[in-house]
């Protein structure tokens, strides 16, 4: 369960928008899955299975009011330039700038690498809704990156 | 055939690798006559991998989380220890629990011991005691236990007679000891009046002597014979219906 910290940290900051509520989320998550690890059904995506996990954990805090969805982009540490076409701290720009349930759903595709499918699961919401907010945040990210290179 | 609308709608399942071996290809041939779609597509994978290079060039230092999970972990193992241990105890106390409450439920109640043991040195043994025999004196003893002597005679099983009476006690109960006898065979029946909760009424062995008791709701009987179980709550059986049909 470890190994996959790192990922479900970033993506509880980004989804929380605070390092302390995304350590805190991230921990009950690890918690919760080793509780209810009789529940992974062996060949599924454990990967998946986690995110879905903290999902509902932050779904649950935010019900109890001790988080809520973030609203506002973290200025993440960016990288020095590298050898993609746009340089990292224009994509991570970008990225700032798309609506919070698009930068979710891309963050979930291109980072983190589920399918549709996997990510339907763990948002709880239809695939055609996953698709066509996949489709918006890449326009998005297309076009803002273009303004930056105009 | 795709269109180009049709392609912006299902990109991210051609991305995602989501798409079956049939659609992949139809929307592969039209990503290969249409340049457009073709630099969308090639635009949108370009931009997934700069944005997944941007995150994994700054990995999450993990390491205090990991501790304090791991630290968790093992007072959550250390609880269930000590609940499973909890349980283990909770069940062998539950279990010794109901053995004492089986023992006390399995042993047979004083007040037939005591009968058997009245039976056998008052009418097997014949050790002197004084009894009653005659009809006045029978009618004090029962005008003591609330019965008349109509009760007492009428309780005597076909072919036996009310041979005496005498009061005793019986498990610190003080009960009316009535001999009947055919002449050759005898038995005892123990009679007081109840009104307590109901007692078991059941049929027990001890050594020669066969003890059955009987409640009537307002008596406790006890028969004794030296005979068998069959025979001995035959007699309860009989006396506990003479005693009911006879009016108070």
């Amino acid at each position: 369960m470890l190994p996959h910290a790192p990922s479900l940290l970033r993506f509880a900051r980004r989804l929380t928008g605070n390092s302390f509520h995304a350590e805190d989320l991230t921990q009950e998550t690890l918690l919760l899955a080793w509780r209810g690890f009789g529940q992974f059904e062996p060949g599924t995506n454990a990967h998946a299975w986690l995110f879905q996990i903290l999902m509902n954990a932050f779904r649950q805090q935010q019900r109890k009011g001790r988080t809520s969805l973030l609203t506002e982009p973290l200025g993440d540490a960016v990288p020095a330039a590298q050898s993609s076409s746009h340089a990292p701290v224009e994509v991570m720009q970008a990225f700032d700038r798309l609506a919070s349930d698009q930068r979710t759903v891309l963050l979930l595709a291109a980072v983190e690498g589920f399918t549709c499918r996997e990510i339907s699961q763990i948002l709880d919401i239809p695939i055609g809704t996953v698709m066509s907010r996949l489709s918006r945040a890449r326009e998005a990210m297309r076009e803002l990156l273009s303004e930056v290179v105009r | 055939m795709n269109t180009c609308a049709d392609i912006r709608i299902e990109a991210p399942l051609y991305l995602s690798g989501e798409m079956a071996a049939e659609d992949r290809a139809a929307f592969a041939a039209h990503l290969a006559h249409c340049s457009a779609c073709s630099a969308q597509i090639a635009e949108d994978r370009s931009l997934d991998a700069a944005l997944r290079s941007a995150f994994d060039a700054v990995t999450p230092d993990t390491s205090r989380l990991a501790q304090t999970v791991q630290g968790k972990i093992a007072v959550d193992r250390s609880r269930r220890r000590w609940a499973e241990a909890g349980a283990i105890a909770a069940t062998v106390a539950l279990l010794i629990g109901a053995a004492l409450a089986w023992a006390r439920w399995t042993r047979p109640p004083q007040a037939y011991a005591d009968a058997a043991v009245d039976h056998r040195a008052e009418v097997i043994e014949r050790q002197p005691r004084r009894w009653r025999s005659s009809d006045v004196e029978l009618a004090g003893l029962a005008a003591q236990t609330g019965l008349r002597l109509e009760h007492l005679t009428a309780m005597a099983a076909a072919g036996y007679r009310l041979e005496g009476a005498r009061v005793c006690g019986i498990d610190g109960r003080r009960m009316l000891h009535l001999v009947f006898s055919s002449g050759t065979r005898r038995y005892s029946v123990f009679v007081s009046p109840h009104s307590g909760p109901a007692e078991r009424v059941r049929t027990i062995r001890r050594g020669e002597e066969q003890v059955a008791g009987f409640e009537t709701g307002h008596f406790l009987g006890l028969v004794v014979v030296d005979g068998s179980a069959a025979q001995c709550a035959e007699l309860a059986e009989a006396a506990e219906r003479r005693l009911v049909s006879s009016p108070l």
